[in-house]
């Protein structure tokens, strides 16, 4: 073939790329990231794999830069489009992961088609837009596109719409999206805190946001009410309430918006985890004399008993497999962690430093225990492996209670009195950056984050 | 509508502990030879901790008090559906200072009469 005539088979073939490429982004306008991978496997001369940019749990790692334009709509909307992406930025900052580049410093406009030599200058490795428009319906409807710098093409381009109040939680999914691409791992962007709050002589339980936002109250009735427990699907939580003179187990549904009672013996019954199959609530009852516990089969009612000590035994928190329950005993006659199979056999003790050990929480994200341990006088969160092996004590101010971990296993929230009133707080995993996060005109306690 | 009134003296309790210490066994006779003598009366324990202590084990902790004392008035022979219990883990302290006085005011049981 003379060269003229491989110069037009290669236009062709050119052209034809060129028109696939137009038809499959065209049809995955509203597709989902998989469609995507299949085009950029149909394009890749080899295999290419789902790329993960960002590995989070190798140690010592570069914080990644990246770049979210002001996503740009009409001007009834561009308030809309700083919000939603100041709203990115703000959740991509919180984990601590990323170098979010000074927008002041772009040198492409937003509504610009992306060029990468705009972006490699700034050292950006990722670059985000978006558009947004308003629907018929009134709803909005924004289309998000993420480029890759270093290999100069576009690796995400998925649309969203919801109602206009609600452009937070829209803004949170766009973030967790965006951090599944580039870490390959669930974002916590959607997740919430429930709390238990006190002003006055009335008991609330409060949500908010996992950045603190949107704060409110869910259930107020003015009864003593401990620590909430999520179902892993984020739609109800668990807790136990003193009412008539009776502590009680009652589940909030937010979907249906209605409180149920759920267990009473007639005696002191806590609320422990949902299972993460979402079938089984664990609690522990007093109705047989000591302190028990128990599994409770949310459809059909029926409970099995775990324990059978004339000791107490609460608490139960159970591992991310489902299989094992990690709870607090007084059998060896103080208060100490011990880790069982889901059936109630096996038990083990995990706690042999200090001489009272309880509130523990199972990590989402794998084998790491925290819980509460008296150390010197005052009460101290200190996280443990399950074989009881890495004790580490991770606060020193005041007295620190009720830990929970957040659904990444990366932040620990917890009671503190360290500043007079009790609040909540949250701390990395490694006990770094301890602030307070509940309000300070609220006494708060009983912190749980959902999965 | 429920009259609450205190009628006799709390009794104590030894740190961590939920077992009937001998200090209490007088106040405890007296409780049930009170009992004994007015059948129709109910009575309500309620089981309290100190303010040191994890607030969901001092719920339980405060539960196995009033129950304790619940079963030893048991065995001096008033009828268990006479006696009711709750636990207030360490929700209601007495007093607040940080001393052992304040603590032992506040790891309690305490009576009181529903009619």
């Amino acid at each position: 073939m003379n060269i003229p005539e491989m110069a037009k088979v290669r236009k062709k073939s050119n052209n034809l790329m060129r028109v696939i490429l137009l038809f499959l982004i065209s049809a995955s306008l509203s597709a989902s990231i998989c469609a995507l991978s299949a085009l950029s496997a149909l394009l890749c001369p080899s295999v290419c794999e789902a790329r993960v940019y960002l590995d989070i749990t190798s140690p010592g790692i570069k914080k990644f830069p990246i770049a979210i334009q002001d996503f740009t709509g009409k001007e009834a909307l561009v308030q809309e489009g700083l919000e939603i992406s100041d709203i990115i930025r703000s959740d991509l900052q919180f984990t601590d992961l990323f170098f979010l580049l000074d927008k002041n410093a772009f040198i492409e406009t937003s509504d610009s088609p992306f060029n990468a030599d705009n972006w490699k200058p700034l050292g950006a490795d990722l670059v985000v837009k978006g558009t947004i428009e308003i629907s018929p319906d009134g709803s909005l409807g924004v289309v998000v596109s993420a480029y890759d710098v270093v290999e100069m093409r576009n690796i995400l381009k998925k649309k969203y719409s919801s109602k206009k109040d609600l452009v937070r939680p829209l803004a949170h999914k766009i973030a967790d999206d965006l951090f599944e691409v580039i870490t390959g791992k669930r974002g916590l962007f959607g997740t919430r805190i429930v709390f238990v709050g006190q002003d006055g002589q009335n008991r609330s339980i409060y949500l908010m946001d996992f950045d603190g936002q949107r704060l409110k109250k869910i259930v107020g009735r003015g009864s003593l009410t401990m620590k909430p427990r999520w179902s892993g699907d984020g739609k109800k939580i668990a807790y136990s309430s003193l009412r008539n003179g009776k502590w009680s187990i009652y589940i909030l549904d937010f979907d249906t918006a209605t409180e149920r009672l759920i267990y009473s013996s007639g005696a002191t019954d806590l609320a422990g985890d949902f299972t993460p199959d979402g079938k089984y609530l664990l609690f522990s009852s007093s109705g047989k004399g000591s302190p028990d516990i128990y599994l409770l089969h949310l459809g059909t009612k029926v409970i099995s008993r775990l324990t059978y000590e004339p000791a107490i035994e609460v608490s139960p928190s159970v591992s991310p497999d489902g299989k094992q329950i990690v709870y607090v005993s007084d059998r060896s006659s103080t208060p100490q962690l011990y880790v069982m199979g889901i059936d109630g056999n096996d038990s083990r003790r995990i706690t042999f430093e200090g001489n009272y050990n309880t509130a523990p929480e199972w990590s989402l994200a794998g084998d790491l225990i925290v819980f509460t341990s008296r150390a010197g006088g005052s009460f101290q969160v200190c996280t443990i492996k399950s074989d009881g092996s890495g004790m580490t004590q991770l606060t020193s101010a005041g007295n620190n209670d009720e830990p929970s971990f957040s659904s990444d296993g990366r932040y620990i929230i917890f009671t503190s009195d360290r500043d007079g009133v009790k609040g909540v707080y949250q701390m990395n995993v490694n006990g770094e950056q301890q602030h307070r996060i509940s309000p300070r005109n609220i006494r708060a306690f009983g912190p749980s984050w959902s999965r | 509508m429920r009259e609450m009134q205190s009628i006799f003296s709390d009794t104590h309790f030894a740190y961590n502990r939920y077992d009937v210490t001998d200090d209490a066994k007088p106040t405890l006779r007296k409780i049930a030879d009170w009992m004994l003598k007015r059948t129709s009366v109910t009575i309500l324990v309620e089981g309290h901790c100190d303010e040191r202590g994890t607030n969901e084990y001092n719920l339980a902790l405060g539960d196995q008090r009033a129950q304790a004392t619940k079963s030893y008035l048991v065995s001096l022979g008033v009828s268990s559906s006479r006696i009711e219990t709750v636990s207030f883990g360490k929700e209601q302290p007495l007093c607040t200072e940080k001393t052992e006085e304040c603590w032992t005011k506040n790891r309690r049981a305490h009576f009181v009469m529903s009619k």
